[in-house]
């Protein structure tokens, strides 16, 4: 009795492992997002399924969709790695920084063919950002992107208020800046240490290094990460030692930035003491953290945005940069060069860039459709500021060396702050170690 | 001709241990070789075959020869702590006394936590705010405001920390094997003999329990010589390379850097370094002889 139970359990499963390999085989949609690591994942992986939910009632044909998981900052490395490896993906989030990396491997669709079929308007309300450019290599687009990842300077206005600064004129340059966080840079307990630091930067092991502080500073001074044909990387120039310099002079000669901004992650030197209260100011905030703030009540009415949103204890200002010195990035959509379906993949992706999913869409930054600036819900100050940021945004060179690039340039920030070496002879050494290894010739 | 019976008798076993030692040759070989392989292509799309360009770079690299020297550290740092702990913790395991199966059980912990996560929480051990690690090395060093992450030698050393944490346990449970089949007779000759505990240890225990501290060092060294993800959880091999070991050189190279030859050409280092440590350690232990 046992022995023909188990014969037809096992039936039945083979019966149904039959079914589901003949059927249509899933679309795969590889994604960042793990609903477990926190309310921000949590919210975009929700965002995710109704994406999904919606292009699988329009196309109930397909077969589905299965999401892959990866890490944020493993994806573009994953894709490549996988299509080295012959593994198949459909849609990919892709990184526009690493888009000259795609390029050189080839792992990417080019998707020029599909997007050439948009009306001008269409392309004329998308194409505006830094990141949009940088998504397309030689005249072939690799990805289109879904938002506006720009960086301002956050401020704590009651604690402006408590200093005698006019929260109304925030800093507008860098000597402005360091002086307003020398006064903000306070011992509130009277215990000899300081509780409150002006200015939050991170010079941390991460990519926030480079595209947050040291490229809008050299780029401030008026020198480049890489020379015009990116052949050679030239930060070592006398821009760049400004550069150091001035993140040095904030923790060392200022004593405004608090000493433990050269470890950890850019959540724990920024995000995390400006939530606390630790930081009267915070360089590097990112947009994809305001839901945070009004979760605090800190903003109102602002995320997501609504006619009658205000700044309550929090405003913002354009990092106090030359015009064109800040960095902007986004989060891409491509298509994995060894998907078997790249209609269907990319049908997937216009469900995705739809008006309405991309204005709710909660690491979108700022919205990436013009069309969507212009309502009355964008027309207050706030908005603005993220807006001038935004347009004022630049990419990061065209290299496939980047990662590295961002390495070496935090690597060599660290040796100068925390050895007290000299800025000039150490970013030298740290650009020739990378030209020696990657420079054209 | 007198020599053909025993040649006869030897040709026997070796065949029927042959397919054994093919199947190891073949498990050794398919992932080596393509890796071994994958280091003579030079960088680059069309990258030439056979070079040693990723070799000589390499070497020729301060920063990769500083990889190499902390990788020599990682190794001695653990290795060399964990051993007298472990020695000590597994003479108090093999014990007959109450509560030592409860311990038994609690000494695996570390080992049981998944190696990333124990990576975190030394990371904020070893904070800069009231860390325990931080006070505690801000104690011996003398320095007040010690940001342990951001100090090389103090992220090393809370690198090394972390490591030998972990790997007692597993030399423990090797040594308390070994102690456990050394008869009981010997012991009690030598406490007859008026023999010290010290020199019970030095001339029984340690001698007849030496094979299994080479295969427990051994083991250490290769998960502390390939160990990437740890230190890149804790320090991400910073501040300014002052924890970048080789492994974590090498998974950058991969997985970060996309430059999977060089990679591999690392992992070739990492090989060598991994043979040197066994040849070592085999080669010092089995000249020791028991004096009973």
């Amino acid at each position: 009795m046992l022995k023909r139970r188990l014969i037809a359990v096992a039936t039945l499963c083979i019966l149904l492992l039959g079914v589901e390999g003949c059927g249509r085989k899933k679309l795969r949609v590889a994604h960042i997002y793990q609903p477990l690591a926190g309310p921000a994942h949590k919210l975009n992986f929700r965002w995710l399924n109704e994406i999904i939910r919606q292009f699988e009632k329009a196309h109930p044909r397909l077969g589905g969709v299965q999401m892959e998981q990866i890490p944020w900052d493993k994806i573009d490395a994953k894709s490549i790695s996988d299509y080295r490896a012959g593994v198949r993906h459909d849609v990919i989030m892709t990184s526009p920084q690493f888009m000259p990396q795609h390029w050189e491997v080839g792992d990417l669709l080019d998707l020029t063919p599909y997007v050439s079929r948009w009306s001008s308007q269409r392309l004329d309300d998308i194409s505006w950002s830094a990141s949009w450019r940088k998504c397309e290599q030689e005249g072939v687009r690799l990805g289109i992107p879904t938002g506006v990842h720009t960086r301002l300077v956050i401020f704590r206005r009651d604690m402006f208020g408590q200093v005698g600064l006019d929260p109304e004129n925030p800093p507008a340059n860098l000597d402005e800046l360091v002086e307003a966080a020398r006064k903000l840079t306070r011992d509130t307990d009277g215990d000899g240490k300081t509780d409150v630091w002006g200015l939050g930067l991170y010079m941390g092991p991460l990519r926030a290094t480079i595209e947050l502080y040291f490229a809008p500073l050299l780029w401030h001074f008026g020198g480049e990460l890489y020379d015009r044909k990116t052949e050679r990387a030239v930060f070592a120039s006398e821009a760049g030692v400004k550069a150091a310099r001035f993140l040095d002079d904030c923790i060392h000669k200022y004593k405004i930035t608090p000493p433990w901004a050269c470890s950890g992650t850019y959540d724990d030197a920024i995000q995390q003491p400006f939530l606390e209260g630790r930081l009267a100011m915070a360089w590097g905030w990112g947009n994809y953290w305001n839901k945070l703030l009004e979760e605090k009540g800190w903003i109102k009415g602002l995320v997501p945005p609504t006619p009658d949103g205000r700044e309550i204890k929090v405003g913002v200002f354009v990092t106090p940069t030359k015009p064109r010195a800040q960095f902007t990035n986004s989060w891409a959509i491509s298509i994995h060069k060894l998907s078997k379906r790249p209609r269907d993949a990319f049908s997937f992706i216009e469900t995705t860039l739809k008006p309405e999913n991309l204005e709710v869409y909660p690491d979108a930054g700022v919205p990436v459709l013009k069309s969507i600036w212009a309502k009355k819900e964008y027309q207050n100050h706030w908005y603005r500021v993220w807006r001038q940021a935004a347009e004022a945004g630049r990419p990061m060179p065209s290299t496939s060396h980047y990662y590295d690039l961002a390495d070496t340039v935090a690597s060599a920030l660290q040796e100068v702050i925390l050895k007290t070496a000299d800025p000039a002879a150490t970013l030298k050494r740290y650009q020739d170690e990378f030209n020696d290894r990657y420079a054209r010739p | 001709m007198t020599d053909m019976p025993a040649r006869r008798s030897q040709i026997v076993p070796t065949l029927l241990f042959l397919p054994a030692f093919l199947l190891l040759i073949f498990f050794w070989c398919v992932p080596l070789v393509p890796g071994l392989a994958l280091a003579l292509r030079s960088p680059g799309a069309k990258g030439v075959w056979p070079s040693l360009i990723n070799y000589s770079r390499l070497l020729g690299e301060q920063t990769f020869r500083h990889n190499l020297l902390l990788s020599l550290v990682y190794v001695v740092g653990v290795v060399g702590a964990a051993t007298p702990v472990a020695y000590a913790a597994s003479l108090l395991m093999t014990r007959n006394m109450r509560g030592l199966r409860w311990s038994r059980g609690l000494l695996l912990i570390p080992w049981a936590v998944p190696a990333v996560v124990s990576s975190l929480i030394f990371r904020n051990l070893a904070g800069p705010e009231m860390a325990p690690l931080t006070q505690l090395y801000r104690l011996i060093s003398g320095q007040p405001n010690l940001l342990p992450l951001q100090d090389s030698f103090w992220a090393m050393t809370t690198v090394i920390v972390h490591s030998f944490w972990r790997s007692v346990p597993v030399m423990t449970l090797f040594l308390a094997a070994g102690i456990a089949t050394i008869p009981t007779e010997f012991h009690e000759a030598a406490q007859t003999d008026g023999a010290t505990s010290l020199q019970r240890f030095w001339h029984i225990t340690f001698p007849l329990t030496r094979m299994h501290l080479a295969v427990g060092m051994l083991l250490i060294t290769a998960f502390t010589l390939q160990d990437a993800e740890t230190v890149y959880a804790l320090t991400g091999g910073g501040p300014h390379h002052g924890t970048e070991v080789a492994a974590v050189r090498l998974f950058k190279e991969a997985f970060d850097y996309g430059q999977f030859a060089t990679a591999a050409a690392i992992g070739s280092f990492l090989l060598a370094g991994g043979l040197c440590f066994m040849l070592l350690y085999l080669g010092s232990f089995r000249r020791t002889e028991v004096t009973l």
